[in-house]
């Protein structure tokens, strides 16, 4: 090593990077590389990763990546430390999907709440006690995160029921999809006691409205979790665009939808497999 | 690390079991406890055989939960020990990396040389690895704690499955301490053996869903090709036969058609086992085949009539992305402009790919090239042949006929020939 290295520094790095692997991602596909550098984080897309039948543009990956993206920021908020975000820096590397660097004298940029979030955020599930179910929609109503109405809601469940139907007549696209997704997707009792979908829109149909419709995503998603609140993403509504247009004209919105999820009472249960750190994560120069 | 460590002669450098001197320790020390050194001992060794067993077990009911992980926390318990690691080779094999630490988070995704780290160590020469307490510095995959997590004894423990070693278990008692002991280190390896083989079979299981639907596609892959081609095939041939042997001409016409639609049958059945056999083949990456296919069929609500597809050559050799990508956008150009603005009733698209280059060729029977809202898209397909060292030629299919129709080629240079 020629240039001296602050461990400190590499430590929260290290701890942002893992952090971002702990993510939640559209049907748990993981589609991501953590980038581990001298000063800072970068998130690359792992396109081996993506769902080439039900998400051929990416959409999904790159939602994905954003809620990674925002557990890099939790991370290094919550140790303290100012932070330069890039989205997609590099013109000709589309599968570099943001850096993030430390800027020694800058605030952080989330506030403090963070440290608790990032708690959330690297378990993986919450373990909190249910305090205020329902009030999370509160929290995601308006912005970019809509909570479907009461009367709307059959309208959109049917829209997700279609969707399903589609990917279970589709065989490569069934095969993407472990059949513990799909019923997690539908409707259940226990989901039906709290107002529980959302849909997370953007203006922007394009990789950037991607990712910062997965940050925001996950910054209501852990939100969420301290209340005692999981959310599901349920791919398959928004993977297919008539359904997407279908679902615009419901909610009367000029954005695109982005993922619809669930929300459901937190269940406590074991951590979720992940991928190995060894194919997600790389301490690069 | 290399001053902190300095050469050869580092306390945790050897891989033999201090087997004599440790158990003389023991007995030292614990002579004034309640239970014999004996007993104590065959305690210990019960605890291992249980935790032993119920691994197996734990691992393949928790469908959920990370193998590694409850490896770890078996460990932890069984062994007394405040900090269990397991470290996995990274992909340049140089490398170990910090893949589950109970106990010690802060070392999570941390990285170590092969050559300079316990758990490198053992993963290197496949044999448990002792650091005594009494060691002065701590191994350097232990020494990033913080200094109120500072680790006396360690073990580093080889985690070995059927290709060789998969990684090691680390496993660190406090400073305060005891060392480990010749019955650890035996039963820490009989347990990680126990562990790996319930490793590989819980592994095993979670590939098992993917393999089963890829083994449905290679049989039906397989059954096409062996039966339905064959029969075809046969037919053709007795229809032919048949028709050589028709007097009346319009007959013998209408028979010859109905081989030469069964020969098209059969080609598009062949595209077909391709395209299952390459899912079986790469399930992870999209064949530029596969991409074409599905362009295609976004374009069939656009057309009065599904585009003829042909698709020839060794496609799978065009592994520049670029490239493919570029390939793709153009079929999906020259499709929107049948479908737009040709008002085709029918399009044929064949994509073929030679030694050298790769050519996409799009006949319709539209109204042809004149009109000027057209001009922007073949812009952008000249572009893409130009950057790609090829052509593209766009002229009419039928010249001077009522629908004269469009017939546009458009190559490609294959990179790395």
């Amino acid at each position: 090593m020629t240039t001296a290295v602050d461990p400190g520094l590499q430590r929260a790095l290290r701890r942002a990077a893992v952090a971002a692997t702990r993510a939640p991602s559209v049907l748990d596909t993981q589609p991501w590389r953590m980038v581990v550098r001298r000063e800072s984080v970068e998130i690359h897309a792992d396109r081996s990763h993506q769902l080439r039948h039900l998400d051929p543009d990416g959409r999904s990956l790159i939602f994905s990546c954003g809620s990674a993206l925002t557990n890099v920021l939790l991370s290094l908020s919550a140790d303290g430390l100012g932070t330069h975000i890039t989205r997609f820096p590099e013109f000709n590397r589309p599968d570099l999907i943001a850096a993030v660097h430390i800027v020694p004298d800058d605030q952080p940029v989330l506030d403090p709440l963070s440290a608790a979030l990032r708690v959330a955020a690297v378990d993986g599930v919450c373990t909190t006690p249910a305090r205020s179910i329902g009030a999370p929609m509160a929290v995601v109503e308006g912005g970019a995160v809509l909570a479907v109405p009461p009367r709307l809601r059959e309208i959109v469940e049917c829209i997700v029921r279609e969707s399903i139907d589609r990917v279970r007549a589709d065989p490569s696209a069934h095969a993407e999809i472990r059949p513990a997704w799909l019923s997690a997707a539908m409707p259940t009792q226990q989901a039906a006691a709290i107002p529980s979908l959302g849909v997370v829109v953007d203006d922007r149909d394009a990789r950037e409205g991607w990712l910062r419709a997965g940050e925001r995503y996950q910054l209501m998603a852990l939100d969420c979790a301290l209340r005692g609140v999981s959310t599901i993403p349920v791919l398959p509504a928004t993977a297919f665009p008539d359904l997407r247009t279908a679902l615009r004209n419901v909610l009367g919105t000029t954005e695109t939808p982005q993922l619809v999820f669930r929300a459901v009472a937190a269940l406590p249960g074991p951590p979720r497999r992940r991928r190995r750190l060894v194919d997600t994560l790389v301490e690069g120069a | 690390m290399a001053e902190v460590f300095p050469g050869e002669s580092s306390a945790w450098n050897y891989h033999t079991p201090p087997a004599e001197s440790a158990t003389h320790a023991i007995e030292a020390r614990e002579a004034p406890a309640l239970r014999s050194p004996d007993q104590k001992l065959s305690l210990r060794r019960e605890q291992w055989l249980s935790a032993a067993t119920t691994i197996t077990r734990d691992l393949l009911v928790d469908a959920g939960a990370d193998s590694l992980q409850v490896i770890a926390r078996t460990v932890r318990d069984v062994a007394g020990a405040r900090f269990v690691t397991v470290a996995l080779p990274t992909h340049d094999g140089r490398h170990v990396m910090i893949e589950v630490a109970v106990g010690a988070e802060e070392l999570l995704g941390t990285t170590y040389s092969v050559d300079d780290s316990l758990a490198g160590c053992a993963i290197r020469t496949g044999q448990a690895v002792v650091h005594r307490a009494a060691d002065t510095e701590a191994p350097p995959e232990w020494d990033q704690l913080p200094i109120t997590q500072r680790v006396g004894a360690v073990i580093a423990v080889p985690l070995l499955g059927p290709d060789g070693v998969r990684g090691a278990l680390g496993i660190a008692r406090p400073a305060e301490g005891d060392d480990f002991v010749a019955v650890d280190i035996e039963m820490a390896m009989m347990f990680a053996n126990h562990a790996s083989v319930a490793l590989e079979l819980a592994d095993g299981r979670e590939q098992r869903y993917r393999v089963e639907i890829l083994e449905d596609r290679a049989r039906l892959a397989g059954d096409l090709h062996d039966h339905v081609i064959q029969r075809l095939f046969a037919a053709a041939l007795r229809l032919e036969m048949a028709g050589d042997d028709i007097a009346d001409d319009d007959a013998s016409d209408e028979v010859s058609s109905v081989v030469t639609s069964i020969r098209d049958t059969i080609g598009q059945l062949r595209n077909t086992i391709t395209g299952l056999r390459s899912q079986t083949v790469a399930t992870n990456t999209t064949t530029l085949r596969r991409r074409v296919e599905r362009v295609t069929d976004e374009f069939a609500v656009l057309l009065p009539h599904h585009a003829r597809l042909r698709i020839d050559g060794p496609l799978e050799r065009v592994t520049d992305r670029m490239l493919a990508d570029d390939v793709v956008a153009v079929v999906r150009e020259m499709l929107s402009n049948a479908g737009r603005h040709a008002f085709a009733s029918q399009v044929d698209l064949a994509v073929v790919a030679g030694d050298e280059t790769i050519t996409v060729v799009v006949v319709d029977d539209g109204v042809g090239v004149g009109s000027p809202e057209r001009r922007s898209g073949l812009d952008s397909l000249t572009r893409r042949a130009d950057r790609n060292g090829g052509t593209f030629i766009v002229d009419t299919a039928r010249p001077g006929t009522e629908r004269p129709g469009t017939r546009a080629v458009w190559t490609g240079r294959i990179v790395g020939t």
